[in-house]
C-alpha cells in the first residue's frame, strides 16, 4: 500500500472540517496566531502555512471580515465571522450533523 | 528576531504584488506574537536554533507565499505532474518563455523589414507561424522541468531541508536603477540603431575602399536584434527601476548571443580584401598586416565579451539567489510592528 495514501486521505478529510472549525471559532474575534493557539488548545492543530492563507481566502469569499488594530503596541489583523459567514456556518453545522449521524449508523 | 525579518523579506518577494505589504505585515505580526509567546514561556529570548525551528515549521518562503496566491492551479494528465505549490512559478515561467519568444520574433521581424530583406506583411505572417512552431519545444521543456521540480520537492522532501540561516540580510534600501542610467541607455541605443540602419546606404563608412569579407554580412541582423533587446531593457527599467535583476539577465543573454555571432570571425583570417583595387605586392603585404591586426582586434573583442559574459553570469547568479529568497525585491524597509493604516 502507498505509505502516503492514508496521509492524503486524512488531509482531504480534514480540509472541510478545518473550515468549519475556523468559522466557528471566529464567532469571537481573533488574529491569526491566537486563533491557531485556541484551536490547538481545543485539540485541532493547524499549521500556520495552512491557516493564515485560509483566513485570507475566507475573507475574499466574504465569510469573514477583518480589521487592523493595535494590541500591545503592535498592529494585528483581527478576523471575525461576517453575517454571510454566520449563515454558511449554520448550514455547514447542520450538514455536518447529518453526515455524522449517517456515519454513526453506517460504521 | 533578526531571522524573522529576513524571513518576511524573503516571503514578500513571492507574494502577489497587490497584497504584498498587507500579507507580509500580517505574517510578521503572527510570527512575532508566536516568538514572544515562546519567550514568555521560556523566560528568556529565543536562541537562534529555536527561531530557526519556528520558521522551518512555517516552510520555505516561496512555498509559503505560493499558498497566498489566487492562481493555485495544477497540471495533470491522468496523474498530477505539477502541484498547486509549484504551479504559480510554472505559470510565471510559461509567461516569461512566451514573452521572450515573442520579443525575439518581434525584433527579428522589425530587423528583417527595416533591412529590406522581407516586406512587412510577409514578415508578420511568417513571424506568427514561426512563433507557434518555436514555442512548442521550449514550453514542453519548461513543463518537464517544473514537473521534475515538483517530483523532487515531494520525493526528497526538499521543502523540509531548507535552512532559514541561509536567508540574506535585510536590505534597508532597495537598489533602484537610476532613471538617468536608463535614459542614457535609451539615447545611446537609439543613436546606435539609427547609425546601424543607415550603414547599408553608406558602405564605405567602416571599411573605406577595402572589400569586407562576406562573413561581415552575417553580423548585420543579429547586431540589430541585440541593439533592440538592449533598448527594450532600458525602456523597461526606466518604468520599473526596481527591476535591478533585469540588466544582468539581458546582459548575459546578449553577450552569449554576441559570443556566438562573433565566433565565426575567429575562424576567418581574411576579413578584408583588395578586390578591384590596388593589388601590388606592397599593398598585399600591408593587407596581410591589416588582416592580422583585424583578427587580433576581433579576438580581443571576443575575449572582452567572454569576460563580460562571466561578469553577467555572476550578476545573474546573485540576482537569482536574491530572487529565490527575496533579496532583490527587498522591501525598502523591514516590516516591523507594521500593518497598513
Amino acid at each position: 500500500m502507498d505509505p502516503d495514501l492514508f496521509e492524503n486521505i486524512r488531509l482531504e478529510l480534514r480540509r472541510g472540517f478545518l473550515i468549519v472549525a475556523v468559522l466557528a471559532q471566529l464567532r469571537k474575534e481573533h488574529y491569526g496566531y491566537t486563533l491557531r493557539k485556541d484551536l490547538a488548545d481545543l485539540g485541532l492543530e493547524i499549521d500556520e502555512g495552512t491557516l493564515y492563507p485560509l483566513l485570507r481566502r475566507l475573507e475574499t469569499q466574504e465569510l469573514l471580515t477583518s480589521e487592523w488594530r493595535e494590541e500591545n503596541n503592535r498592529k494585528k489583523r483581527f478576523y471575525r465571522l461576517s453575517p454571510d459567514g454566520r449563515q454558511i456556518l449554520k448550514q455547514l453545522l447542520t450538514e455536518l450533523e447529518k453526515i455524522n449521524s449517517s456515519l454513526n449508523r453506517i460504521v | 528576531m533578526q531571522l524573522i525579518e529576513r524571513y518576511i523579506q524573503a516571503v514578500k518577494f513571492w507574494l502577489p504584488e497587490a497584497q504584498r505589504e498587507d500579507i507580509a505585515a500580517e505574517l510578521h505580526a503572527n510570527l512575532v506574537s508566536q516568538a514572544e509567546d515562546r519567550e514568555a514561556e521560556l523566560g528568556r529570548p529565543l536562541h537562534e536554533d529555536e527561531e530557526v525551528a519556528l520558521l522551518k515549521q512555517l516552510g520555505p518562503p516561496p512555498l509559503v507565499a505560493a499558498r497566498y496566491r489566487p492562481d493555485q492551479g495544477t497540471v495533470a494528465f491522468g496523474r498530477q505532474f505539477i502541484g498547486p505549490l509549484v504551479f504559480p512559478f510554472y505559470r510565471v515561467a510559461v509567461k516569461a518563455t512566451l514573452c521572450i519568444l515573442a520579443a525575439i520574433q518581434f525584433f527579428t521581424t522589425i530587423a528583417l523589414v527595416l533591412s529590406g530583406r522581407k516586406d512587412a506583411m510577409q514578415a508578420i505572417i511568417q513571424a506568427g507561424w514561426s512563433l507557434l512552431d518555436l514555442a512548442i519545444m521550449p514550453l514542453l521543456l519548461v513543463t518537464v522541468a517544473f514537473a521534475l521540480i515538483d517530483y523532487g520537492l515531494q520525493k526528497y522532501r526538499l521543502a523540509e531541508r531548507w535552512d532559514p540561516r541561509s536567508l540574506p540580510m535585510v536590505k534597508q534600501q532597495a537598489q533602484d536603477i537610476p532613471r538617468a542610467t536608463s535614459i542614457a541607455g535609451i539615447v545611446i541605443q537609439v543613436i546606435f540603431i539609427v547609425w546601424w540602419l543607415g550603414l547599408p546606404s553608406f558602405p564605405n563608412v567602416i571599411f573605406g575602399e577595402l572589400q569586407p569579407a562576406p562573413i561581415w554580412q552575417t553580423l548585420y541582423v543579429p547586431t540589430l536584434i541585440i541593439a533592440f533587446v538592449i533598448l527594450a531593457q532600458h525602456v523597461v527599467t526606466l518604468f520599473r527601476p526596481r527591476w535591478s535583476w533585469l540588466p544582468p539577465f539581458v546582459g548575459l543573454g546578449t553577450s552569449i548571443a554576441s559570443l556566438v555571432i562573433v565566433y565565426p570571425f575567429l575562424q576567418t583570417h581574411a576579413l578584408v580584401s583588395l578586390e578591384g583595387i590596388d593589388q601590388t605586392p606592397l599593398a598585399e603585404l600591408k593587407l596581410g598586416k591589416l588582416n592580422k591586426a583585424l583578427y587580433y582586434a576581433v579576438l580581443s573583442t571576443w575575449i572582452g565579451i567572454l569576460i563580460a559574459t562571466i561578469a553577467y553570469a555572476v550578476g545573474c547568479f546573485r540576482s537569482a539567489s536574491g530572487l529565490l529568497v527575496g533579496q532583490q525585491s527587498a522591501p525598502t524597509k523591514p516590516v516591523v510592528n507594521g500593518g497598513p493604516g
